[in-house]
């Protein structure tokens, strides 16, 4: 049955030797342009859509920042008790003006 | 709120770890290096322990820096001469007691108490917190008026005896206030107690007082006793024998009675004469004998004596109280003697001696530190006990003239220095020496800040200028009974004890130890 097949297939090829619908065409001449001048490109780091942080960081204020429950250290007499704030939050704004905040954990 | 710290550090120790002798402007460290110091006000350190605070550890190589650099770690806290290392003073200038309180939740208070008002019966006590740095700034408390006896509040007066904080324990809990004039005894030792948890302008800010008064200006304590202790019994015994003879022929039967009069004391007790004879028999009298025995004695103590309660101080939290005591006291000891009037006859006697010795005793607690006793009379005694025959009736018990009994007859005032005066010893005619050996408080008190220290020395004067007084100093004493001797001149000398380490320093400069 191949056998058939294949040759079916070789007289169809034969037959169809030199025969064609194309037209050939010719394509229309381009639009003419200016040349691209020289110049210097630049190129920085990647805008900081939902990922990276431009450095410099600067604090928002100081007053923004938050502690922990205070924290009492006392001397090893006994006689001084200092009272240590554990910072918890520091906010930031990046070079790009985007908030970035540091959360610390409690002591 | 709070303090801040640059963000990243971590605190691992605070405290205050320079200790040592300062003299002359610095501590000198275990390291022999030097750390200057501020002056103290004297020598006088008080020893300060919060509860629960442990014992420092260090490791290895923490503990071989901290050598090298002159630095120990305590768990207690010394206020030397009035600082707290370079921190103070915690006593200031005028007329007040400034203690440092820990309360019940270990909070650290400076307690200022204040009594101008003579003839009241309160103190006047504030608050300020202290060592504790929290970014802010605290002052005193609102003053609160507390009740105390005011015997002692007569002993202080604003100007002339003003108020001073004599000692305190490890705590501040118990302190021992006084009105004391620079350089002299204690006017008065009032012990108060505190408890509680500070609350500022609550009700006393919280707390709670007591106290007690161990001495005061116008007690009486300078006493006339006398006490009689009499042992033993004076016995005379008369013994009557008869015979058991036949009344026919005057025949003996060997049987024989003896009767027995005892005289106890003069009290007779008897078996009785002979029993009845039987029929035809008699009791012949045979003979009789006297004889004596004695083991009675019999001591008085009379005289006067005074006892002055003078300063204070704590070895950690066991007060003790200084005291100086004069006695001038007769000590009459005898023995019961039979003097025979002939044959049988006598009566009992007192027979034995009579001494007059008088003393000035120094204690720190209850330990003498000095007892000077000088003997003024050492005679012979007696005197009869009655003057029956044959001593029977035995009477005149306070034949000797001291016929009272109670402990205290008298009471009047005595102040420190006639308990001085009336124990000083005496030599000499014209003039005579007097000289006194006990113990006082050393160095003035300026700076109101209290030493317990004090020094053992001879006092002498003359009658010629009674008032004129020379010193010889013999020894300095600390409460726990740590002493050094010295010669130093009262005038001169500066000592300073270290409350943990039981240290006594003596120098002819100020020190104290840090």
């Amino acid at each position: 049955m191949s056998k058939d097949l294949s040759a079916a297939l070789q007289k169809l090829t034969a037959d169809a030797a030199g025969k064609t619908t194309r037209k050939d065409k010719v394509l229309s001449s381009g639009k003419s342009t200016n040349a691209i001048p020289d110049r210097v490109g630049s190129a920085g780091p990647a805008a900081s859509t939902g990922g990276g942080i431009a450095s410099p960081l600067t604090e928002t204020n100081y007053s923004d920042r938050t502690y922990w429950t205070d924290v009492n250290i006392t001397s090893t007499d006994g006689f001084i008790t200092f009272v240590h704030s554990p910072i918890k939050q520091m906010s930031f704004t990046d070079a790009n003006g985007d908030n970035v905040v540091i959360d610390y954990k409690s002591p | 709120m709070g303090n801040k710290l640059p963000v990243f550090d971590k605190l691992r120790m605070i405290g205050q770890p320079y200790h040592g002798l300062w003299k002359g402007g610095t501590i000198t460290l275990p390291n022999s290096s030097t750390k200057s110091a501020p002056t103290p006000a004297n020598g006088g350190v008080v020893l300060v322990r919060v509860p629960g605070m442990p014992a420092v550890t260090r490791t290895t190589e923490e503990a071989t820096a901290d050598t090298a650099a002159g630095r120990e770690w305590r768990n207690y806290a010394l206020l030397s001469g009035g600082y707290y290392g370079g921190i103070g003073p915690f006593y200031s200038n005028i007329a007040s007691a400034h203690i440092v309180f820990v309360d019940a939740a270990n909070s650290r208070w400076l307690m200022k108490v204040t009594t101008t008002l003579e003839w009241s019966n309160y103190m006047t006590v504030a608050l300020k917190r202290i060592g504790h740095l929290d970014g802010t700034s605290g002052g005193w408390s609102s003053d609160v008026n507390v009740t105390i006896p005011s015997t002692f509040v007569a002993s202080v007066h604003s100007v002339a005896v003003p108020l001073i904080g004599i000692a305190q324990n490890t705590t501040g809990r118990e302190f021992v206030l006084g009105g004391c004039v620079n350089g002299g005894y204690a006017n008065g030792l009032l012990k108060v107690t505190v408890s509680g948890t500070v609350n500022i302008g609550a009700s006393l800010h919280g707390l709670s007082f007591s106290s007690e008064v161990i001495d005061y200006q116008d007690r009486l304590n300078h006493i006339s006793s006398a006490d009689l202790v009499v042992t033993g019994t004076c016995i005379n015994i008369y013994s009557q024998t008869w015979n058991l003879k036949r009344d026919s022929d005057g025949f003996d039967t060997g049987t024989t009675y003896t009767q027995t009069d005892t005289y106890t004391d003069g009290v007779l007790s008897s078996n009785g004469g002979p029993p009845a004879p039987p029929s035809g028999y008699s009791w012949i009298f045979s003979s009789s004998s006297w004889s004596r025995s004695t083991d009675k004695t019999r001591e008085t103590v009379a005289g006067y004596s005074a006892l002055k309660n003078v300063w204070a101080g704590y070895v950690e939290d066991v007060l003790k109280i200084y005291s100086l005591e004069y006695s001038d006291l007769y000590t009459t000891n005898v023995s019961a003697v039979w003097v025979s009037s002939g044959g049988d006859t006598g009566h009992w006697e007192w027979s034995g001696t009579q001494v007059r010795v008088r003393k000035l005793i120094s204690r720190i607690g209850s330990s003498v530190i000095h007892e000077q006793s000088e003997t003024l009379s050492n005679t012979a005694f007696g005197q009869s006990l009655s003057s029956g025959t044959y001593g029977l009736t035995f009477t005149a018990e306070g034949m000797d003239g001291y016929e009272v009994h109670d402990s205290t007859t008298l009471a009047i005032k005595c102040d420190t220095d006639q308990v001085i005066k009336n124990g000083e010893s005496s030599s000499g005619t014209s003039p005579i020496t007097y000289t006194a050996k006990y113990i006082l408080p050393i160095k003035p008190n300026g700076n109101r800040w209290a030493s317990p220290l004090m020094v053992l020395c001879t006092r002498t004067r003359t009658s010629a200028a009674p008032n004129d007084y020379t010193f010889a100093t013999h020894s300095v004493h600390a409460p726990s009974g740590t002493s050094v001797t010295s010669s130093i001149a009262i005038q001169d000398l500066f000592a300073t004890w270290h409350p943990v380490l039981d240290t006594l320093t003596v120098d002819s400069e100020n020190v104290c130890w840090f």
